[in-house]
């Protein structure tokens, strides 16, 4: 006869090893949060319910583990898992999805006799979502494996970017009815940022009795801080004037609290966010998020590219650890972080590899000051104090010796748009960034889909100008709202172009169509990832790319001259074979519904 | 009248309270349930989701009004079961009431909408003690869309037309049509002739393009139009017409009826994907652009088979 007690016992033993790291218990919980849930999650269907297993955590007081256990193996889960009371899976869900209304849930349910015959499934259940996520292996792993891979699991990263971008509204608001203006306080933020990677400022700044000590301690910091970060001279002293309005506002530097509680919570939310997801453009996101109400900067034609944007170019160009990557209008560094991600992935442990990855192979050009001070900050923030972000216009001539040094092999940028008629023009960026690339480097650009359709003038001339030179290799269609969180309304396409090979005669370009990026909008929420989709879409993307595959409905080939147009959509075949009945009504029905609303 | 209060007419409670984005959408237009928020279009159905087992849906025939949002008291009779958003309240009759009396209500319930306004005094409180008319005036039990349309999906001519598109042939736009612009008259001009007979064109995607009728016209009837600012929407306009920028005018080298137009318009919304707002259908798009259609023996496009075909599809007799 199977014993659920045997089964239970070969759990508690399995747990009993961690006891020193966490709290377990029985049927029942001392903590009345956990035990108020509890309360009328019955299996039956009434009243509370005892889950064999809670373990929870001091140190990690959000994420809990609940375990279920069954004598037999043949009780492990039923087909459509709503038997509660007489399976492991069953129960083990109802209990996560109770629990997880204020905690991150791991539900564990075990059945069989013998360790050998016994069967595990694990859920992560986090909390207010709708449903759980099966996790890990069939067997029961210990703690830390446990605890890691809920930190690490992709939910729980979606999870923590939600509440961060809940967070950088939350702060927007806050530093709005203080009056910091809206292009200081990415700066504010990133120079926080700076200051709290240096322990003394980390342990000290709550115990400024006077606030203007505070602001003078927060800007002397973070001089101190850029001084030892390989910035000196004419940078230096531009990156310091730059933070100067920390000393001098108003609220941060008069009002008792104010500064103080701003670098508490950037210490809680943000500088938790970056030390557990390395290489992501925090500041590029709240810079977004800054920008979005504030309309006196859009004027500055600065458009940041979405995260999942910088992530896609750092796979279109197979970035690798001997990448040497130029952005030379990197506004707060994107490019230049999604790529450095690759890079030191790629180079494993290699401790030397990775120190020339941040020191030598990640170039940036930035002409604005603020914006210029936000790079420096965010490279400092995620390159442990090293940056090599050039301040100066990328059309000067030493700018471009200089960084001709380092032997750039992978070009990426998002060239500024046109403000007034003596402004560069975006091909005129993307013919600079190839320029000073290495021969035969893929440079990688997204820029107005009109810059790419002219036949005659400026455009013209510059289309010809790169196929004189370098080669068109693909350009992919964007979606139409892609730059809809920057409030910016632009079409853009993104360009491969190599350096430095004449483009073949008689060469066919791949075009792609990529309208469907999986991202929809939600009110107060904006666009994002809401339905899980682009994880998927970006391989099919880099696959269908590499492979110069050619799909109906979604890419082509086709041979282009300077005065062609350099998009899908013009030499795309219109699909007649999917055109029905149903289309011909729909029409019909519109027009009645026309005449007969507007007849008398 | 004699006027009482709305919860003596109906039990009023709060909807479902549910979140669109958190429920599992339909994967089949047909089947799914219908999700009520507080838009003020299309009964305010915002899209399909499956039925949840936490929660119940609403049957067909209630009442949803909403309670706050840009056309708060926004009123409709449901077609179908629905699930419903938060801040919109069901209206259950408590004694049963005729399809037009659900409607009359639905229409005095909106006449309130002066007295609030979304994020300034939303209706949540006070609905349920709207005063509205004891019962329906007998006069407008008479009311019936039978009479104002008459069997809606009847077609011109009761035959079966296949299509085969394999066999149709591609033609220049340009040689069918002189693709021309339009003249661009501001709206303010045309408030200053007021409101008239002729539609006003401009580059909106529904109603066919019209966004009103002024006394006032500058472009000749019986001509497809095709805005060159936002998706390249192809419409017919059959009367003389005035139009807002970036109208693009089809006129036809051909005998063009309402029929024949309505096979284009299909036609040529096909293209909508080449366009957007970074790269518009211009004229001299349209005037490269190949569209395919039915062939007699001579391989001309076959005119009568284009208006046979529509005419014997559902709703043409209501062209």
């Amino acid at each position: 006869m199977a014993n659920e007690r045997k089964t239970e016992n070969i759990v508690r033993k399995h747990f009993t090893k961690f006891e020193k790291e966490c709290l377990i218990e029985e049927q029942k919980s001392e903590n009345p949060k956990i035990n108020k849930l509890l309360k009328n999650a019955s299996k039956k269907g009434e009243g509370a319910g005892y889950p064999e297993f809670i373990i929870s955590f001091s140190d990690n007081q959000n994420f809990i583990i609940v375990i279920e256990c069954k004598s037999s193996v043949k009780k492990h889960e039923s087909k459509n898992r709503d038997k509660y009371s007489e399976y492991a899976v069953d129960g083990a869900l109802l209990y996560a999805s109770y629990l997880s209304k204020e905690f991150d849930v791991l539900a564990i349910a075990v059945s069989g006799q013998s360790f050998g015959e016994l069967k595990v499934s694990h859920f992560l259940h986090l909390k207010g979502e709708n449903n759980a996520v099966p996790k890990f292996s069939n067997k029961l792993l210990d703690l830390d494996s446990y605890i890691q891979g809920y930190v690490k699991s992709p939910e729980k990263f979606r999870q923590d970017y939600d509440s961060l971008l809940d967070f950088s509204k939350e702060l927007n608001e806050e530093l709005h009815s203080k009056k910091v203006k809206e292009s200081q306080r990415s700066l504010l933020i990133s120079g926080i940022l700076i200051a709290l990677e240096n322990s003394a400022f980390e342990i000290s700044y709550k115990k400024h009795s006077k606030p203007e000590d505070l602001a003078n301690n927060l800007a002397d910091t973070i001089s101190n801080e850029l001084k030892n970060a390989n910035l000196h001279g004419k940078k230096l002293e531009s990156l310091k004037t730059a933070f100067t309005f920390i000393r001098t506002h108003t609220a941060l530097s008069g009002e008792k609290n104010v500064l103080s509680n701003i670098i508490d919570n950037i210490d809680t939310h943000i500088n938790h966010f970056i030390k557990t997801y390395k290489y992501f453009d925090v500041l590029g996101q709240f810079y977004i998020e800054f920008l979005r109400y504030a309309n006196n900067d859009k004027g500055l034609g600065i458009v940041l590219t979405p995260h999942h944007i910088t992530h896609l170019f750092a796979e279109l160009a197979d970035v690798n650890k001997d990448s040497v990557i130029l952005d030379n209008c990197c506004g707060t560094g994107g490019f230049l972080i999604s790529a450095m991600s690759k890079m030191i992935k790629d180079a494993k442990d290699d401790k030397r590899k990775v120190e020339s990855i941040k020191n030598k192979q990640l170039i940036g050009i930035e002409w604005q000051d603020d914006i210029f001070a936000l790079a420096c900050s965010n490279m400092f923030i995620h390159q442990d104090g090293k940056t090599n972000i050039i301040h100066g216009s990328c059309f000067d001539g030493k700018v471009i010796q200089q960084v001709k040094e380092f032997r750039p092999n992978t070009g990426f940028l998002n060239p500024p748009y046109p403000n007034i008629d003596t402004d560069p023009l975006e091909l005129e960026f993307v013919l600079n960034n190839l320029e000073i690339l290495q021969p035969n480097s893929p440079c990688v650009a997204i820029i107005p889909i009109s810059c790419v359709l002219a036949s005659k003038g400026k455009e013209y001339e510059l289309k010809r100008r790169i196929l004189e030179s370098h080669t068109l290799e693909a350009a992919m269609s964007m979606p139409n709202q892609l730059f809809y969180n920057n409030d910016v309304g632009v079409v853009t396409s993104v360009l491969v172009i190599t350096a430095h090979k004449p483009h073949p005669r008689g060469k066919k370009t791949w075009f792609g169509y990529f309208k469907n990026d999986g991202y929809t909008v939600q009110k107060h929420k904006g666009r994002g990832d809401f339905g899980r989709e682009w994880d998927a879409i970006e391989k099919q993307w880099v696959d269908i790319f590499k492979n110069r595959k050619v799909i109906k409905g979604l890419s082509l080939l086709k041979e282009v001259a300077p005065e062609d147009e350099w998009c899908a959509e013009a030499y795309m075949k219109t699909k007649y074979s999917e055109l029905m009945e149903q289309n011909f009504i729909k029409e019909l029905k519109k027009y009645a519904a026309f005449t007969i609303i507007t007849s008398d | 009248m004699k006027l009482v209060p709305l919860n003596s007419i109906f039990n009023i409670e709060y909807g479902n309270k549910l979140d669109f984005n958190k429920m599992v959408k339909a994967d089949d237009e047909k089947d799914g349930i219908n999700f009520i928020s507080r838009a003020s279009k299309n009964f305010g159905i915002t899209g399909k989701v499956k039925e949840d087992a936490l929660h119940e849906p609403y049957e067909a025939g209630l009442i949803t009004v909403t309670l706050g949002g840009s056309y708060l008291l926004a009123s409709f009779i449901q077609p179908d079961k629905f699930y419903t958003a938060q801040n919109i309240k069901v209206l259950k009759p408590i004694h049963s009431l005729t399809f037009n009396e659900k409607l009359f209500y639905c229409l005095c319930i909106q006449q309130n909408r002066f007295k609030y306004s979304s994020h300034g005094r939303e209706a949540n409180v006070s609905l349920d003690n709207l005063l509205v008319p004891i019962a329906m005036p007998k006069e407008l039990e008479k009311v019936s869309l039978n009479n104002i349309v008459k069997d809606s999906s009847a077609p011109v001519k009761e035959t079966k037309i296949k299509l085969d598109v394999s066999k149709w042939q591609h033609f220049k736009l340009s040689d069918l049509f002189e693709i021309t612009g339009s003249k661009t008259t501001p709206l303010k001009k045309l408030e200053e002739y007021g409101v008239g007979e002729y539609p006003y064109v401009t580059t909106q995607a529904t109603n066919n393009g019209v966004s009103g009728f002024y006394n006032f016209k500058t472009e000749e009837g019986n001509v497809l139009t095709v805005d060159s600012a936002v998706v390249g929407y192809c419409s017919y306009q059959p009367q003389a017409f005035s139009a807002s920028d970036h109208v693009e005018k089809l006129i036809p080298k051909f005998e063009l009826n309402k029929y024949i137009a309505m096979f284009f318009t299909t036609i040529l919304n096909l293209e909508q994907y080449r366009y957007n707002y970074g790269r518009k259908s211009c004229q001299e798009r349209m005037r490269k652009l190949k569209v395919k259609l039915p062939v007699d023996e001579k391989g001309n496009p076959d005119w009568q088979f284009m208006e046979d075909y529509i005419k014997s599809l559902p709703y043409s007799s209501n062209l």
